[in-house]
């Protein structure tokens, strides 16, 4: 996916994150001392920044060709859909082991704060369709690398990944296989 | 897992079960509301029920229902698992999904669409995004940062409990619990209680899909429930 570098300065300066990020709620020591938790609930309690913040990706991503989008359970599962809709692609859930019912693929991964496993669908990404991956947050990138695996293991190509937020110190961005990232807001501790 | 859809034969019988579909508005779904069974992919049989005159909300509604996958003996076995994410893959059943339940709450004041996790969350934002109202997630136990209210409850297998965030929703509120299935009714009933115990009005709880049989309706007492495609 091509975007040019006037798109690049236009969205970076885009009015709209900065109440974007004026709604999200800082909770300190959440889940565990030292950690200060991005909470995205207050964005959900406010409409009107929650239609921006999908209508900043539904822009990005409307006419591109995604077929399908990707959200990781639970918080991916709130922002992939109304994309998926909008632009309309397939939406795939990306979940914990032992949710998704019937056959599925898996792959292990590292977290911020431990260590766990993503499960997809068999046979719910194929060759030929173009994924764009979608969670709430991206930190050290574990979670979106394993979502990427899947999907390449599946066949499909993997176009994008889309977060509301980046948490830039801890250079996720540089573990998503070569893949880009974009992001609404940034938060330095 | 998705080879050409099974053929749908629509048999329609006569209305012997009333369904309360509506009826505390009237509006669209007032007088008779006829059954139409689907025969679904050989193995269960699904009742959908239809407003009456609806022939484009049958529609939507069957095509909806025929793409729901059931999978039997999950999480255990015994228990026939109506799975909605071949739905999810089907762009136009999805938004047919969201659709219907926008058209039935838009120009009702709803002010708040609660979400149960985690399927709830694929279902209930396009909605709240759709009539401009705040979207609440209750969430599985120490999930949720910050101060939160908890409720237990029964689950089809099992015991769990759900929380809110303190906060989130406000008396006065006019709340929509949604959620992908309703089987027992242990966890919309926890739902209900958290918004109520917040100081909310619940006007209605609605989901994709109901399994009649277990009776999940008469748990959740005079709170109406709104449903799309009944699976026996």
């Amino acid at each position: 996916m091509v975007v040019s570098d006037e798109e690049k300065r236009k969205e970076m300066q885009d009015p709209r994150t900065k109440g974007i990020a004026s709604t999200i709620r800082v909770v300190p020591n959440f889940p565990k001392p030292g950690i200060m938790f991005q909470d995205i609930t207050t964005l959900l309690l406010n409409p009107p920044v929650f239609k921006d913040t999908i209508d900043l990706f539904i822009e990005r991503y409307t006419g591109k060709g995604i077929s399908v989008v990707a959200g990781v359970e639970a918080r991916g599962f709130i922002f992939g859909p109304p994309i998926a809709l909008a632009i309309g692609a397939k939406f795939i859930p990306l979940r914990k082991p032992n949710k998704l019912p019937g056959e599925v693929i898996s792959e292990e991964y590292v977290l911020e704060y431990g260590a766990d496993c993503l499960e997809m669908h068999v046979g719910a990404a194929q060759p030929g369709d173009h994924a764009l991956v979608v969670d709430d947050l991206v930190a050290t990138g574990g979670t979106l690398c394993a979502a990427i695996a899947l999907l390449e293991r599946a066949g499909a190509q993997v176009v994008e990944c889309a977060c509301v937020i980046e948490l830039p110190e801890l250079k996720g961005r540089e573990r998503l296989k070569g893949k880009p990232l974009y992001i609404l807001v940034e938060s330095h501790s | 897992m998705t080879s050409s859809p099974p053929p749908i034969r629509l048999l329609l019988l006569p209305a012997t079960r009333f369904c309360c579909l509506g009826s505390a508005w009237g509006g669209g779904f007032g007088g008779g509301a006829r059954s139409v069974r689907v025969e679904r992919r050989g193995r269960q049989r699904a009742v959908v029920m239809a407003a009456a005159g609806g022939g484009d909300f049958e529609a939507r509604v069957a095509r909806i229902a025929s793409t729901i996958r059931v999978i039997p003996d999950f999480p255990k076995p015994g228990i026939m698992f109506q799975d909605i994410t071949t739905m999810l893959l089907n762009p136009e059943a999805f938004r047919d999904t969201i659709e219907l339940f926008v058209e039935r709450y838009k120009d009702k004041g709803i002010t708040v669409i609660v979400g149960v996790e985690a399927r709830g969350f694929i279902f209930g934002p396009p909605i709240a995004l759709a009539l401009g109202a705040k979207f609440v997630p209750l969430r599985k136990p120490k999930k949720l940062p910050g101060e939160v209210i908890s409720e237990e409850y029964s689950l089809e297998y099992g015991t769990d409990k759900i929380e809110m965030h303190v906060g989130a929703v406000e008396p006065n509120d006019r709340a929509v619990v949604v959620d992908d299935l309703i089987a027992t009714g242990g966890t919309l009933c926890a739902a209900v209680n958290l918004l109520e115990r917040a100081g909310a009005e619940v006007v209605e709880c609605a989901c994709v899909i109901e399994l009649p049989e277990l009776k999940g309706r008469d748990k959740l007492g005079s709170k109406p429930v709104f449903v799309l495609v009944k699976a026996d």
